[in-house]
Protein backbone atom coordinates (compact mmCIF):
# COMPACT_ATOMS: atom_id res chain seq x y z
CA UNK A 1 0.00 0.00 0.00
CA UNK A 2 2.51 2.05 0.99
CA UNK A 3 4.53 2.19 -1.97
CA UNK A 4 2.09 3.81 -4.69
CA UNK A 5 2.10 7.26 -2.01
CA UNK A 6 5.84 8.69 -2.30
CA UNK A 7 6.44 11.35 -0.33
CA UNK A 8 9.40 14.28 -0.52
CA UNK A 9 10.57 14.69 3.20
CA UNK A 10 12.35 17.48 3.21
CA UNK A 11 15.78 17.85 5.37
CA UNK A 12 13.99 20.47 7.98
CA UNK A 13 12.18 17.31 8.83
CA UNK A 14 14.55 15.14 9.31
CA UNK A 15 16.46 18.31 11.41
CA UNK A 16 13.49 19.14 13.49
CA UNK A 17 12.61 14.95 14.56
CA UNK A 18 16.53 14.42 15.57
CA UNK A 19 17.07 17.82 16.56
CA UNK A 20 14.65 19.83 17.53
CA UNK A 21 11.84 17.79 18.28
CA UNK A 22 10.13 16.81 21.40
CA UNK A 23 8.67 12.84 21.71
CA UNK A 24 5.43 13.11 19.96
CA UNK A 25 6.22 15.87 17.80
CA UNK A 26 4.51 16.08 14.42
CA UNK A 27 8.25 15.68 12.86
CA UNK A 28 9.05 12.61 14.22
CA UNK A 29 5.79 11.06 13.63
CA UNK A 30 6.76 11.54 9.70
CA UNK A 31 9.39 9.42 10.53
CA UNK A 32 8.20 6.94 12.19
CA UNK A 33 5.17 6.30 9.64
CA UNK A 34 8.04 5.95 7.30
CA UNK A 35 9.15 3.30 9.27
CA UNK A 36 6.16 1.60 9.16
CA UNK A 37 5.88 2.21 5.35
CA UNK A 38 2.74 4.02 5.63
CA UNK A 39 4.16 5.72 2.60
CA UNK A 40 7.53 5.99 0.90
CA UNK A 41 10.11 8.43 0.93
CA UNK A 42 11.74 9.41 -2.04
CA UNK A 43 15.49 9.95 -1.86
CA UNK A 44 18.47 11.43 -3.86
CA UNK A 45 22.09 11.65 -3.38
CA UNK A 46 22.06 15.48 -2.74
CA UNK A 47 19.38 14.83 -0.34
CA UNK A 48 21.03 12.58 1.88
CA UNK A 49 24.31 14.74 1.43
CA UNK A 50 21.76 17.76 2.24
CA UNK A 51 20.79 15.97 5.35
CA UNK A 52 23.98 14.61 6.61
CA UNK A 53 25.30 19.15 6.66
CA UNK A 54 22.92 19.62 8.76
CA UNK A 55 22.04 17.14 11.45
CA UNK A 56 26.49 17.49 11.47
CA UNK A 57 25.96 21.03 12.00
CA UNK A 58 23.27 20.47 14.36
CA UNK A 59 25.69 18.45 16.69
CA UNK A 60 24.86 15.15 16.12
CA UNK A 61 26.97 12.58 16.46
CA UNK A 62 28.51 10.99 12.81
CA UNK A 63 27.74 7.56 13.09
CA UNK A 64 24.37 8.67 14.01
CA UNK A 65 24.14 10.82 10.97
CA UNK A 66 25.20 8.14 9.34
CA UNK A 67 22.85 5.26 10.37
CA UNK A 68 19.98 7.53 10.28
CA UNK A 69 20.40 8.45 6.50
CA UNK A 70 21.30 4.43 5.97
CA UNK A 71 17.63 3.59 7.44
CA UNK A 72 16.16 6.87 5.06
CA UNK A 73 18.27 4.38 2.07
CA UNK A 74 16.75 0.83 3.24
CA UNK A 75 13.55 2.63 3.00
CA UNK A 76 13.22 4.83 0.72
CA UNK A 77 13.00 5.15 -3.57
CA UNK A 78 16.04 6.18 -4.79
CA UNK A 79 15.89 8.69 -7.65
CA UNK A 80 19.34 10.69 -8.73
CA UNK A 81 18.39 14.15 -10.36
CA UNK A 82 20.85 15.04 -12.31
CA UNK A 83 19.69 18.74 -13.48
CA UNK A 84 17.72 20.82 -11.72
CA UNK A 85 18.64 24.33 -12.94
CA UNK A 86 14.97 24.75 -14.42
CA UNK A 87 12.86 24.33 -11.22
CA UNK A 88 11.31 27.82 -10.30
CA UNK A 89 11.76 28.38 -6.14
CA UNK A 90 11.74 30.89 -4.17
CA UNK A 91 15.08 29.84 -2.47
CA UNK A 92 17.72 28.19 -4.97
CA UNK A 93 18.70 26.20 -2.15
CA UNK A 94 15.42 24.46 -2.71
CA UNK A 95 15.55 23.23 -6.06
CA UNK A 96 17.04 19.55 -5.76
CA UNK A 97 14.02 19.08 -3.10
CA UNK A 98 12.00 20.03 -5.87
CA UNK A 99 13.27 18.59 -8.25
CA UNK A 100 12.99 15.17 -6.71
CA UNK A 101 9.58 15.78 -5.79
CA UNK A 102 8.69 16.88 -9.12
CA UNK A 103 10.82 13.54 -10.72
CA UNK A 104 9.97 11.09 -8.21
CA UNK A 105 6.22 11.98 -8.84
CA UNK A 106 6.05 13.02 -5.07
CA UNK A 107 2.48 12.83 -3.69
CA UNK A 108 3.84 15.81 -1.51
CA UNK A 109 6.55 17.60 0.07
CA UNK A 110 6.87 17.60 3.60
CA UNK A 111 8.34 20.57 5.12
CA UNK A 112 8.59 22.69 7.84
CA UNK A 113 10.39 25.69 5.55
CA UNK A 114 7.93 27.75 4.68
CA UNK A 115 9.55 28.74 1.10
CA UNK A 116 8.56 25.00 0.26
CA UNK A 117 5.03 24.98 1.99
CA UNK A 118 3.60 28.75 1.09
CA UNK A 119 4.09 27.84 -2.64
CA UNK A 120 1.48 29.49 -4.94
CA UNK A 121 -1.53 26.94 -4.95
CA UNK A 122 -1.00 25.81 -8.74
CA UNK A 123 2.60 24.47 -7.31
CA UNK A 124 3.14 20.77 -7.72
CA UNK A 125 3.25 18.62 -5.63
CA UNK A 126 2.40 21.28 -2.84
CA UNK A 127 4.18 21.49 0.20
CA UNK A 128 2.60 20.35 3.11
CA UNK A 129 3.90 20.87 7.16
CA UNK A 130 4.33 17.56 9.32
CA UNK A 131 0.97 17.79 10.61
CA UNK A 132 -1.27 18.80 7.69
CA UNK A 133 0.47 15.89 5.74
CA UNK A 134 -0.11 13.72 9.17
CA UNK A 135 -3.87 15.12 8.77
CA UNK A 136 -3.88 14.19 4.80
CA UNK A 137 -2.16 11.16 5.35
CA UNK A 138 -4.82 9.58 8.18
CA UNK A 139 -7.22 10.72 5.54
CA UNK A 140 -6.02 8.57 3.09
CA UNK A 141 -5.51 5.49 5.26
CA UNK A 142 -8.86 5.64 6.28
CA UNK A 143 -7.80 6.22 9.99
CA UNK A 144 -9.26 8.24 12.83
CA UNK A 145 -8.19 11.82 12.72
CA UNK A 146 -6.80 11.43 16.12
CA UNK A 147 -4.50 7.87 15.35
CA UNK A 148 -1.05 8.44 16.68
CA UNK A 149 2.10 6.30 15.83
CA UNK A 150 5.11 6.80 17.58
CA UNK B 1 43.80 25.67 8.20
CA UNK B 2 42.09 28.32 10.66
CA UNK B 3 42.33 27.90 14.63
CA UNK B 4 39.90 29.30 16.66
CA UNK B 5 40.77 30.16 20.08
CA UNK B 6 38.61 31.12 23.35
CA UNK B 7 40.24 34.13 25.03
CA UNK B 8 41.60 34.01 28.03
CA UNK B 9 40.61 35.30 31.51
CA UNK B 10 43.28 36.12 34.08
CA UNK B 11 43.83 33.78 37.01
CA UNK B 12 43.04 36.70 39.41
CA UNK B 13 39.49 37.28 37.44
CA UNK B 14 39.08 33.44 37.41
CA UNK B 15 39.64 33.58 41.74
CA UNK B 16 37.14 36.21 41.86
CA UNK B 17 34.85 33.79 41.04
CA UNK B 18 36.03 31.41 43.16
CA UNK B 19 35.72 33.96 46.07
CA UNK B 20 32.29 34.62 45.71
CA UNK B 21 31.59 30.86 45.01
CA UNK B 22 33.63 30.19 47.71
CA UNK B 23 32.23 32.82 50.72
CA UNK B 24 28.70 32.80 49.59
CA UNK B 25 27.45 29.88 51.30
CA UNK B 26 29.19 31.28 54.37
CA UNK B 27 27.40 34.33 54.48
CA UNK B 28 24.19 33.52 53.25
CA UNK B 29 24.17 31.33 56.43
CA UNK B 30 25.93 34.09 59.05
CA UNK B 31 23.96 36.40 57.41
CA UNK B 32 20.12 34.32 58.19
CA UNK B 33 21.65 34.13 61.30
CA UNK B 34 21.98 38.16 62.00
CA UNK B 35 18.64 38.24 60.18
CA UNK B 36 17.09 36.80 63.06
CA UNK B 37 18.09 38.87 65.50
CA UNK B 38 15.42 41.19 66.70
CA UNK B 39 16.94 43.16 68.73
CA UNK B 40 18.46 45.06 65.51
CA UNK B 41 16.18 45.56 63.04
CA UNK B 42 18.53 47.99 60.52
CA UNK B 43 21.26 45.51 60.47
CA UNK B 44 18.63 42.69 60.09
CA UNK B 45 17.23 43.80 57.40
CA UNK B 46 20.98 44.90 55.66
CA UNK B 47 22.04 41.30 56.68
CA UNK B 48 18.31 40.05 54.85
CA UNK B 49 19.56 42.04 51.49
CA UNK B 50 23.37 40.74 51.70
CA UNK B 51 21.80 36.85 52.24
CA UNK B 52 19.09 37.83 49.30
CA UNK B 53 22.36 39.13 47.04
CA UNK B 54 24.14 35.93 47.93
CA UNK B 55 21.81 33.26 47.31
CA UNK B 56 21.28 35.05 44.05
CA UNK B 57 24.99 35.58 43.05
CA UNK B 58 25.20 31.54 43.50
CA UNK B 59 23.88 30.36 40.65
CA UNK B 60 24.97 32.92 38.40
CA UNK B 61 28.34 32.86 39.57
CA UNK B 62 28.37 29.42 38.57
CA UNK B 63 26.72 29.13 35.71
CA UNK B 64 29.38 31.43 34.01
CA UNK B 65 32.85 29.85 35.25
CA UNK B 66 31.16 26.07 34.38
CA UNK B 67 31.15 27.62 30.49
CA UNK B 68 33.50 29.51 30.60
CA UNK B 69 36.17 26.84 32.32
CA UNK B 70 34.09 24.01 29.20
CA UNK B 71 34.76 26.65 26.55
CA UNK B 72 38.58 27.56 27.32
CA UNK B 73 39.24 23.72 27.84
CA UNK B 74 37.69 22.63 24.57
CA UNK B 75 39.28 25.33 22.80
CA UNK B 76 42.98 23.85 24.42
CA UNK B 77 44.34 21.04 22.41
CA UNK B 78 41.67 19.52 19.60
CA UNK B 79 41.50 22.73 18.05
CA UNK B 80 45.12 24.13 17.98
CA UNK B 81 45.96 20.65 16.50
CA UNK B 82 43.56 21.37 13.53
CA UNK B 83 39.53 22.07 13.80
CA UNK B 84 37.05 19.53 14.57
CA UNK B 85 33.45 20.08 13.64
CA UNK B 86 32.16 18.55 17.11
CA UNK B 87 34.83 19.78 19.17
CA UNK B 88 33.70 23.89 17.53
CA UNK B 89 30.24 22.61 17.78
CA UNK B 90 30.36 22.71 21.57
CA UNK B 91 33.14 25.43 21.83
CA UNK B 92 30.46 27.50 20.00
CA UNK B 93 27.52 26.62 22.53
CA UNK B 94 29.59 26.78 25.56
CA UNK B 95 30.40 30.49 24.43
CA UNK B 96 26.88 31.19 23.53
CA UNK B 97 26.72 30.35 27.18
CA UNK B 98 29.16 32.53 28.45
CA UNK B 99 27.96 35.25 26.87
CA UNK B 100 24.23 35.25 28.07
CA UNK B 101 25.20 34.67 31.88
CA UNK B 102 27.65 37.51 31.80
CA UNK B 103 25.25 40.20 32.45
CA UNK B 104 23.67 38.26 35.44
CA UNK B 105 27.38 37.72 36.77
CA UNK B 106 28.00 41.52 36.38
CA UNK B 107 24.74 42.40 38.05
CA UNK B 108 24.68 39.92 40.94
CA UNK B 109 29.02 40.84 41.86
CA UNK B 110 27.02 44.57 41.64
CA UNK B 111 24.29 43.49 44.18
CA UNK B 112 27.19 41.77 46.52
CA UNK B 113 29.18 44.90 46.55
CA UNK B 114 26.21 47.02 47.39
CA UNK B 115 24.43 44.98 49.67
CA UNK B 116 28.07 43.81 51.49
CA UNK B 117 28.71 47.71 51.75
CA UNK B 118 25.88 48.77 53.36
CA UNK B 119 25.60 45.94 55.87
CA UNK B 120 28.67 46.23 57.59
CA UNK B 121 29.26 49.36 59.53
CA UNK B 122 25.34 47.72 60.98
CA UNK B 123 25.70 43.75 61.56
CA UNK B 124 25.20 43.05 65.22
CA UNK B 125 25.63 39.68 65.46
CA UNK B 126 29.71 38.80 66.14
CA UNK B 127 29.97 35.84 63.73
CA UNK B 128 28.46 37.70 60.49
CA UNK B 129 30.26 40.55 61.94
CA UNK B 130 33.60 38.75 61.35
CA UNK B 131 32.42 37.41 58.17
CA UNK B 132 31.48 40.61 56.90
CA UNK B 133 34.84 41.72 57.76
CA UNK B 134 36.68 39.23 55.85
CA UNK B 135 34.38 39.84 52.82
CA UNK B 136 35.90 43.53 53.26
CA UNK B 137 38.92 42.33 52.33
CA UNK B 138 38.02 40.22 50.17
CA UNK B 139 35.77 42.90 48.26
CA UNK B 140 38.65 44.76 46.25
CA UNK B 141 39.71 41.70 44.50
CA UNK B 142 36.34 40.62 43.90
CA UNK B 143 35.23 44.26 42.14
CA UNK B 144 38.34 43.83 40.05
CA UNK B 145 37.65 40.42 39.02
CA UNK B 146 34.26 42.04 38.23
CA UNK B 147 35.79 44.59 35.74
CA UNK B 148 37.90 42.24 34.06
CA UNK B 149 35.44 39.96 33.82
CA UNK B 150 33.05 43.14 31.98
CA UNK B 151 36.12 44.04 29.48
CA UNK B 152 36.71 40.23 28.75
CA UNK B 153 32.83 40.02 28.36
CA UNK B 154 32.68 43.20 25.63
CA UNK B 155 36.21 42.12 24.07
CA UNK B 156 34.39 38.77 23.58
CA UNK B 157 31.39 40.24 22.46
CA UNK B 158 33.54 42.75 19.51
CA UNK B 159 35.58 39.87 18.50
CA UNK B 160 33.22 38.14 16.46
CA UNK B 161 34.37 35.21 17.84
CA UNK B 162 30.77 33.21 17.47
CA UNK B 163 30.67 34.40 13.84
CA UNK B 164 33.94 32.82 13.40
CA UNK B 165 33.23 29.50 14.83
CA UNK B 166 30.55 29.40 12.75
CA UNK B 167 32.44 29.87 9.34
CA UNK B 168 34.67 27.70 9.73
CA UNK B 169 31.93 25.09 11.13
CA UNK B 170 29.93 25.71 7.76
CA UNK B 171 32.81 25.19 5.68
CA UNK B 172 34.04 22.14 8.08
CA UNK B 173 30.05 20.48 7.55
CA UNK B 174 30.63 20.97 3.77
CA UNK B 175 33.58 19.23 3.15
CA UNK B 176 32.27 16.64 5.07
CA UNK B 177 28.98 16.28 3.25
CA UNK B 178 30.92 16.40 0.07
CA UNK B 179 32.74 13.66 1.24
CA UNK B 180 29.96 11.62 2.45
CA UNK B 181 28.22 12.57 -0.96
CA UNK B 182 31.36 11.13 -2.80
CA UNK B 183 31.21 7.78 -1.06
CA UNK B 184 27.39 7.21 -1.29
CA UNK B 185 27.53 7.71 -5.08
CA UNK B 186 30.60 5.56 -5.55
CA UNK B 187 29.23 2.26 -7.18
CA UNK B 188 28.95 -0.69 -4.18
CA UNK B 189 28.61 1.80 -1.25
CA UNK B 190 28.37 -0.17 1.97
CA UNK B 191 25.77 0.93 4.23
CA UNK B 192 27.20 -1.08 7.04
CA UNK B 193 27.69 1.12 10.98
CA UNK B 194 29.01 0.63 14.13
CA UNK B 195 28.24 -2.49 16.63
CA UNK B 196 26.25 -0.06 18.89
CA UNK B 197 23.94 0.75 16.32
CA UNK B 198 23.10 -2.29 14.15
CA UNK B 199 19.74 -2.84 14.77
CA UNK B 200 18.75 0.43 15.24
CA UNK B 201 15.71 1.59 13.24
CA UNK B 202 14.19 5.14 12.10
CA UNK B 203 12.57 5.40 15.27
CA UNK B 204 15.04 4.13 17.53
CA UNK B 205 17.90 6.67 16.12
CA UNK B 206 15.68 9.40 16.06
CA UNK B 207 15.12 9.03 20.12
CA UNK B 208 19.26 8.08 20.74
CA UNK B 209 19.81 11.55 18.53
CA UNK B 210 18.32 13.52 20.84
CA UNK B 211 19.74 11.55 23.83
CA UNK B 212 23.14 12.18 22.10
CA UNK B 213 22.45 16.42 22.01
CA UNK B 214 21.32 16.29 25.33
CA UNK B 215 24.72 14.61 26.95
CA UNK B 216 26.95 16.75 24.83
CA UNK B 217 24.96 20.03 26.70
CA UNK B 218 24.08 21.21 23.00
CA UNK B 219 20.56 23.68 22.82
CA UNK B 220 17.81 21.69 21.87
CA UNK B 221 15.18 23.95 20.12
CA UNK B 222 11.58 23.14 20.15
CA UNK B 223 9.87 22.57 17.16
CA UNK B 224 7.40 24.95 16.24
CA UNK B 225 3.81 24.69 18.06
CA UNK B 226 0.64 24.34 15.05
CA UNK B 227 -2.69 24.59 15.49
CA UNK B 228 -5.39 22.34 14.61
CA UNK B 229 -5.25 23.06 11.09
CA UNK B 230 -1.86 22.06 11.16
CA UNK B 231 -1.06 26.04 10.96
CA UNK B 232 2.19 26.87 12.43
CA UNK B 233 1.64 29.09 15.71
CA UNK B 234 3.60 32.32 16.04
Amino acid sequence: MGDAWIVTVDTSVFEAALARSRPGSPAREVLARARLVHFTPACSPMLQAEIFRRLRLAGLDLDIVEATLNELAALALHVDVADHSDVVVRDVGDRFVVALAIVSKSWCIVSQDKDLTERPPESRPPGLSPPKFLHRLREKRGESPDSRVS
Amino acid sequence: MTTVLFPELSEKAIAALVAIAFVSPLLVSAAAASSHDRNAAPAARAAARMKRSFESARPKVDRFRVAFERAGRISKEPLMSGNNLDDLTLLRAATLEVIASGPGLLGAVDSISTAAREAMPDLAHPRTRELALGLRRHLPAIERGRDEIGAFLEKLDASGLVEEIDRVREALAEAEAAAYLARISAPGYNYARPEYLKGKDLVELVDMAREDLIAKGLPLPVEPEYDDEGNELG
